[in-house]
């Protein structure tokens, strides 16, 4: 590796698994790091442990070793700590679940081997298979407490990951559909990555999961995974096949893959997608802009256009506030108003696509009566879910004159 | 002593010692730790008096040069130790005088110098304070981080700091380091610079200009700025700026723009600005004339080039001829509007007009215009329309192209851009292409466009063998074999080439056929590529069992034979550690361990010339030379500091940005070689610091501390760590073997606590008591001392040795002592009296055989003239054990003079002594006798002590000595020397002094009586004695004068009067009394009697006792 600098990092933080991948900017193309010096070994367990004798906290394998061999504290649970807002007791001390979060990625960022990393990094994209209220906190408090700054941060779900991952490979690999079996034991998921046209750009959504139990016994669940394949790929064109999970070997899929292999449709097998998706993501943001005229319709996304109509500089002007596309954590908002002959805020909601606007209105009770465009107001708009907005008014009162009586109005709302 | 003795004894027994005065009151020594230095002081009595006596000290860390003296001023030699003494610690003991003047002693104190960091301003105690000293004066900080005492500040940092600062201070040290060391440490940023403008424009310059850039800093800190220019017309004030250039946060860099090296046209120049960290560029445009807007031309090249593509487009039916010509045309109208009709719009005009016309070919023959095109070519033209034409041909008839021709390759290559191939053609193309003999670049362009254009394996196959023909080894080409050895082609050296060329940063799984073919040709690649393939195959080994399996043998033998040379990057790192790290034999360990604890470091500043690794556990850096910005480096433990040094020497830590990455991992493989005593000082590092010590692994503790590659202050961690374990485990056996082998004098230094502790406890005595006797004892537990001691003295078979005795003392003074202690105290410690006091009452505790000591306490108590009450008890022993007679008779002589002269009281025991030594006429000193008589004198019946008391009483009449007790005697004793009648008044006092008695006596005459004076006769040396005649009722009022050295002093005033008339009077004063006495009590036939006797003796006397003349003949 011979990255040094304005590193883009990406992280898989897997339920079972973790990885960690790069940017390589000379190749032009994410590399995984190996968890084990001298291995091509990429995959280290959601482990955390804290070192009985140094009070230090260790990751992976190592945390596997010193639970094992020197009674280490485990946290074999990170996964779910990290989608909890509940302090976890650590050897008699309460630690709260960023703090965890926090420990083990800074164990992770120590494979990229540079120094000082914060400084040096441009962006840490991090892929959980979910993304959650709680998720999205407490990844964000761990990385800020690591000296990460937000604009830092990226946080994907599998499915962005997945999609970020298919389209900076080749072009032959991602010009049409794009099937994805996602192999969990004894069971099979198809989804495709469709791309359709939209207003301005061309527009990808994942498929429906088609969910398949295989059997046990080789040949018969080359049989069955085969069906399955017939089945969900039929006759559409695929530019390629993605498979990943545990639960398919090329020894017993001998008939299923040379029908994958069909019309040289590209297979690939492999559980890194979703660290050098999160990778790729970050690099497509910060460095490449290759896919500008694409966009990803997740199911984290926004679909509305959230604004309000003012005055802006004495003209009446309409203030876009949230703008549809983004994913729901990264959608916010701030600006502060005067209120002028009125109590209550106006907002004008459109949904993506939809020429229709409609305006749904906030009632701020309680006002303190002053005289017109004398109150001030802070506004904050931050999404909580793909659906829910939370909106945030304070009284910012008018200097001197009307102090303010900091009262604070909390809403929900779902457009 | 002896002298004494027979002084005393003959009663020559001073009255009062003179005070001993030193020429310090107390001795304060301030040393170096470790070191030891000298002095001496002086004393004597003010009198000059000569002294004799006996030195001790309470502490060998003050070793006294003399043990006894004698002469009037004493000088007194002394060394102090402070070897084994801790800075800052300090000492306090005294030194003991026992004199023939008393005893004294003076206090001392031991101080070991504690390193202070001075700066102009102040005492630099942390590194806070050096960070402000930086902020306000960075030249001085820079004078105190070069200098020898800068590590006290970094005392307290981590080893990771310390490291850094090691790293930093090496020669040659530049104000950089100390910057980079300050970054490092935290405590500041790294300063940045900015420009407002990064362009400036100067036109109209007619004579020399002084310009400048305004350059910003955030921050404060060392700064060196290089400034160049670029461009003749520019030339910088200075060449060099430094951070005391800025003024606040901002600096002018100034530049001169020559004038005469200007001309009409624009030039443009750049300044540059460097410091370490950056390097800002401006643009500087200037002009002798005006400001000029950009060449029209270009807009013209502009058109002609729109022009053309427009028209290939038509050519390659991608669009129409009317959409051309109406193209054509409007490029046309906007060429004449712009340009008028120049010779350029004329051709271009008379030549759509010509299409327009005709647009057909002429009836030349192909195979004419095909030549005549060659020949164009030939003369230069190079223009595409040229190509495409005679694609054009080609294309509708394939047997015109007979050789690629340089013409051909052309078109060939220009086809391959446009994607103007056809399957006919191509394959004709890479069928030629087998002909060529030699590589052209654009024939490699046009058959690689022509495969993307329409794939297949014949092309492919023709590309690579093309490639082959030029250099085949580069990256670029790597595409080509990829793609060749995944389509399964055979081509001679293709599988070599796939390798060469491959990019080896990252390992992959290798395709099936590659790892055959080099499983059996493993001579056809160079070493390092060949690492490659055997490390993707140890990579693999687990998927590819079998793969592995046929390259092991080869594999291992590769490894055997790099490693001898020491080769290393990550695939050899992989292969070592695949088939070598698990050694078992020395000689294995011995190869393999060079190569542990290795890093690849991957820097991508280009200025950085070495790298540096500092581990504050060794004793030197390592210094490493970066190649093409990688290096691989030996990283031994987490702390160690990564530093880089450019080609100018200057060092930098934290802001050059690197990656690090880990080779090889060495967990069990370190401990392996550690077991097989392997000496490499990593190896031993690591383990050192990945282990606590144990009994089993001591000696490779040990074995890294005598290593001369070990730090020294690590080397006294070490040395910590072994004694502590020493001391935590003493007593178990295992240990004792190996404790035989540590060099005792090293481990002292660090914690000769915990070693001493140690080697008591495993009865190594000598050994404990070599190390005392150079280094102290401080720190040990009492009990251990105490068990030393007393072994060692036993070991000694009592013999005296000065350390021992100190060592027992001082044991003995902490409270602490068993017999032998004791036995050896008494037979050899001299010193303060109190001391030896309580060691003879210890030992009598103990039952123990005191004689000798007590003969001792009382010769020394003797010598110093000492009447401390404890000597009866020491003399009532000494007699109990039949002592020598003239000890006993010499203390008692002292004993008597004291109670006598100094009046001290007298105990039973010496009385019964003294009188026990009058009656066995013991050859005593008369004042022995008086002190007795004196004593006598108080007991009410001294009937039985009669003929004692004559005697004695006789002696004094000889010498007419009366003293003031005498009154107290029976008058039967005194009246045989008419002392009966007599009332004496006496006073005791130096005997040099001049007693004068001052005296009035009331006779009861009512006369007005007068103080008289007259000088007291000094009967005994020290008593002064006036003997008066006082009748009945007379009141005697007196007191004393004492002059002294200058000084005088008077006694209180005492009153005596005559008031009893005892028992039948025999003289006539006493007749005289008893008339008066009767007479007051107006007894007046008393009075008659009396007064009838008293003239019936005056007249016997004058008839019985008549005075004859002598016969003279």
């Amino acid at each position: 590796m011979n990255e040094t600098r304005d590193l883009i990092i990406g992280i898989d933080f897997g339920k079972v698994n973790s990885q960690i991948c790069f940017y390589d900017r000379a190749a032009k193309e994410t590399r995984s790091l190996p968890i084990k010096v001298g291995t091509s070994q990429y995959e280290m367990p959601t482990l955390l442990c804290q070192r009985a004798e140094r009070k230090e906290f260790c990751i992976g394998l190592e945390a596997e070793y010193f639970s094992r061999e020197k009674d280490g504290f485990l946290l074999d649970d990170l996964y779910e700590i990290a989608g909890s807002s509940d302090s976890v007791q650590v050897e008699g001390e309460q630690k709260e679940p960023w703090e965890l979060l926090a420990y083990f990625i800074h164990g992770m960022l120590k494979f990229v081997g540079v120094m000082n990393i914060t400084r040096h990094t441009t962006c840490l994209a991090i892929a959980m298979e979910k993304l959650g209220p709680s998720e999205v906190f407490n990844l964000g408090k761990a990385c800020e407490s690591l000296g990460f700054k937000k604009e830092q941060l990226l946080l994907l779900d599998y499915e962005e990951a997945f999609y970020y991952h298919v389209m900076t490979q080749k072009g032959e690999v991602c010009n049409r559909s794009v099937g994805w079996y996602t192999f969990a034991g004894d069971q099979v998921e198809f989804r495709k990555l469709i791309p359709y046209n939209g207003p301005k750009q061309l527009y990808f959504r994942l498929g429906d999961p088609v969910v398949e139990a295989l059997p046990e016994e080789a040949k018969e669940r080359d049989e069955a995974f085969l069906s399955f394949a017939e089945k969900t790929l039929g006759t559409e064109n695929y530019s390629s096949i993605q498979i990943n999970g545990n639960g398919f070997d090329q020894k017993w899929a001998e008939k299923s893959i040379k029908f994958l292999c069909y019309q040289k449709r590209r297979v690939f097998f492999g559980n890194n997608l979703f660290a050098r998706g999160a990778c790729a993501a970050g690099a497509e943001r910060f460095l490449r802009h290759d896919l500008k005229d694409c966009r990803f319709m997740g199911s984290a996304i926004v679909l509305t256009d959230v604004g309000m109509d003012m005055r802006i500089m004495g003209a009446p002007a309409f203030y876009p506030l949230i703008e549809a596309g983004k994913n729901w954590y990264e959608s916010s908002a701030h600006c502060e108003l005067i209120l002028d002959n009125t109590e209550e805020l106006i907002f004008v909601v459109s949904k993506l696509g939809e020429n229709e606007k409609k305006k749904i209105s906030m009632k701020l009770q309680g006002l303190p009566k002053r005289p017109n465009k004398t109150t001030r107001l802070s506004l904050d708009l931050q999404y909580i879910s793909p659906g829910k907005c939370q909106i945030t008014v304070e009284d910012l009162g008018f200097g001197d004159m009307f102090p303010s009586g900091k009262k604070i109005w909390k809403e929900t709302a779902q457009w | 002593m002896k002298k004494q003795i027979e002084q005393v004894l003959s009663g020559k027994i001073k009255y009062e010692q003179p005070q001993l005065l030193f020429s310090q009151e107390k001795i304060t020594v301030t040393v170096k730790s470790g070191e030891s230095m000298q002095g001496e002081i002086y004393f004597g009595t003010e009198n000059n008096d000569r002294i004799r006596g006996y030195l001790t000290s309470s502490n060998r860390r003050l070793v006294l040069g003399n043990s006894s003296f004698s002469g009037t001023t004493i000088r007194l030699p002394y060394g102090v130790d402070g070897v084994g003494m801790d800075p800052g610690e300090v000492i306090k003991g005294w030194i003991c005088v026992s004199s023939n003047v008393g005893e004294y002693k003076l206090p001392f104190e031991i101080c070991t110098e504690k390193e202070r960091v001075e700066s102009y301003s102040g005492e630099i105690r942390d590194l806070d304070s050096f960070v402000k000293l930086a902020k306000s004066d960075f030249k001085e900080a820079y004078r105190i981080f070069t200098g020898k005492s800068f590590p006290l500040i970094m005392a307290d940092a981590s080893p990771k700091q310390k490291a850094l600062y090691e790293a930093m201070s090496a020669a040659p040290v530049t104000y950089q380091n100390l910057e980079e060391f300050l970054i490092g440490m935290g405590a500041k940023e790294a300063v940045s610079l900015y420009v407002d403008e990064e362009k400036s424009e100067h036109f109209g310059i007619k004579e020399n200009v002084l310009e400048s850039i305004e350059l910003k800093r955030s921050g404060w800190g060392h700064l060196r700025l290089e400034i160049e220019t670029i461009g003749e017309f520019l030339e910088p004030e200075r060449h060099v700026l430094s951070d005391e250039d800025f003024i606040g946060s901002v600096c002018h860099v100034n530049y001169v723009i020559r004038a005469d090296k200007l001309t009409q046209s624009n030039h443009r120049g750049a300044i540059t600005i460097r410091s370490p960290y950056q390097e800002l560029t401006c643009i500087v445009q200037a002009s002798a004339g005006a400001k000029k807007l950009p060449d029209a031309s270009h807009a013209i090249h502009r058109w002609q080039v729109e022009y053309i593509r427009e028209y290939i487009k038509y050519r390659e039916a991608k669009t129409d001829f009317t959409s051309w010509l109406g193209k054509g045309r409007e490029v046309l109208e906007v060429f004449k509007v712009s340009h008028g009709k120049t010779p350029e719009y004329l051709a271009l005009k008379s030549y759509i007009e010509h299409l327009e016309g005709k647009n057909k070919r002429d009836g030349k023959n192909t195979s004419d215009i095909l030549f005549e095109m060659e020949d164009l070519f030939d003369k230069g033209c190079v223009s595409p329309i040229l190509y495409l034409e005679a694609w054009k041909i080609i294309e509708s008839d394939v047997s015109k192209l007979h050789r690629l021709s340089p013409f051909w390759i052309q078109v060939f290559c220009f086809a391959g851009r446009e994607k103007l191939f056809n399957e006919e053609l191509l394959m004709r193309l890479a069928y030629l292409s087998g002909y060529e003999k030699q590589f052209t670049g654009s024939l490699y362009l046009a058959l690689t466009n022509g495969y993307r254009q329409l794939p297949s394996d014949e092309v492919l196959e023709a590309i690579c063998k093309y490639i082959m023909k030029g250099n085949p080894r580069k990256p670029e080409y790597f595409e080509w074999y990829d793609l060749a050895v995944s389509h399964g082609l055979r081509l001679t050296r293709l599988y070599e080439y796939y390798i060469e060329t491959m990019d080896i940063s990252y390992r992959r799984e290798l395709p099936k056929p590659v790892l055959m073919y080099f499983a059996y040709n493993d001579s056809s690649l160079g070493d390092a590529r060949r690492a490659y393939v055997y490390a993707c195959v140890i990579d693999n080994k687990e998927k590819d069992p079998q793969t592995y399996a046929n390259y092991k043998d080869t594999i291992a033998a590769f490894a055997k034979r790099v490693i001898s040379d020491g080769r290393m990057n990550e695939n050899y790192a992989v292969i070592y550690q695949d088939v070598l790290f698990d050694p078992q034999t020395a000689e294995e360990a011995a190869v393999i361990a060079p190569q542990l604890f290795t890093y690849r470091l991957y820097c991508g500043n280009s200025r950085m010339r070495q790298v540096i690794v500092r581990h504050s556990q060794l004793e030197k850096e390592e210094i490493y030379t970066l190649s093409q910005g990688t290096v691989y480096l030996r990283l031994y433990t987490d702390d160690a500091v990564i530093v880089f040094k450019d080609e100018q020497q200057r060092r930098y830590a934290d802001t050059i940005p690197y990656n690090l990455k880990k080779l090889t991992s060495e967990t069990s493989t370190a401990e392996k070689l550690v077991v097989l005593e392997s000496k490499d000082p990593g190896v031993l590092l690591h383990y050192c610091e990945t282990h606590e010590p144990a009994t089993e692994n001591l000696e490779y503790y040990q074995m890294f501390s005598e290593s001369p590659y070990c730090a020294k202050d690590y080397r006294d961690q070490l040395r910590r760590k072994i004694v502590d374990h020493y001391a935590a485990n003493a007593g178990e056996y295992k240990l004792e073997e190996k404790l035989n082998s540590l060099d005792l004098r090293e481990y002292a230094k660090i914690d000769k606590g915990a070693l001493l502790t140690t080697l008591i406890e495993h009865r190594m005595f000598r050994q404990a008591f070599a190390v005392i006797s150079e280094y102290g004892y401080e720190g040990v537990e009492l009990t251990a001392v105490l068990k030393l001691t007393s072994r060692m003295i036993l070991k000694s078979n009592m013999a005296e040795d000065e350390e021992l005795i100190a060592l027992a003392s001082e044991v003995y003074r902490a409270g602490k002592y068993d017999e032998v202690i004791l036995h050896y105290l008494m037979q050899y410690r001299f010193g303060p009296m109190d001391e030896l006091l309580s060691i003879w009452k210890s030992a009598k505790g103990f039952e123990m055989d005191t004689y000798e000591m007590e003969e001792k306490l009382l010769l020394l108590l003797i010598f110093e003239l000492d009447y401390r009450k404890d000597g009866e008890e020491i003399l009532k022993s000494y007699v109990r054990q039949s002592g020598k007679e003239r000890v006993i008779g010499a203390y008692l002589t002292m004993a008597a003079y004291g109670s006598f002269v100094h009046g001290y009281p007298m105990s039973r025991f010496i009385c019964e002594r003294l009188e026990n030594a009058c009656s066995q006429k013991w050859p005593l000193n008369r004042v022995v006798r008086f002190a007795l008589l004196q004593d006598i004198s108080k007991e009410k019946n001294q009937q039985r002590y009669f003929s004692l008391e004559s005697s004695i009483l006789a002696e004094c009449a000889k010498d007419d000595m009366t003293f003031g007790f005498y009154r107290k005697l029976p008058a039967q004793l005194l009246s045989p020397y008419q002392w009966d009648d007599k009332t004496f008044v006496e006073c005791h006092a130096n005997p040099k002094a001049r007693v004068t008695l001052y005296y009035m006596l009331d006779t009861g005459l009512a006369s007005e009586n007068e103080y008289k004076s007259e000088p007291v006769r000094m009967v005994y040396p020290g008593i002064f004695v006036r003997t008066f005649t006082l009748f009945y009722g007379e009141n005697l009022k007196y007191y004393f004068r004492i002059e002294e050295d200058g000084s005088e002093r008077k006694t209180a005033e005492r009153t005596v009067t005559m008031r009893k008339v005892e028992g039948v009077p025999g003289t006539k004063y006493q007749l005289l009394n008893q008339m008066l006495s009767a007479r007051r009590l107006g007894k007046e036939k008393e009075v008659a009697d009396s007064l009838g006797k008293y003239l019936r003796q005056e007249q016997y006397v004058k008839e019985m006792f008549t005075i004859d003349k002598e016969n003279k003949e």
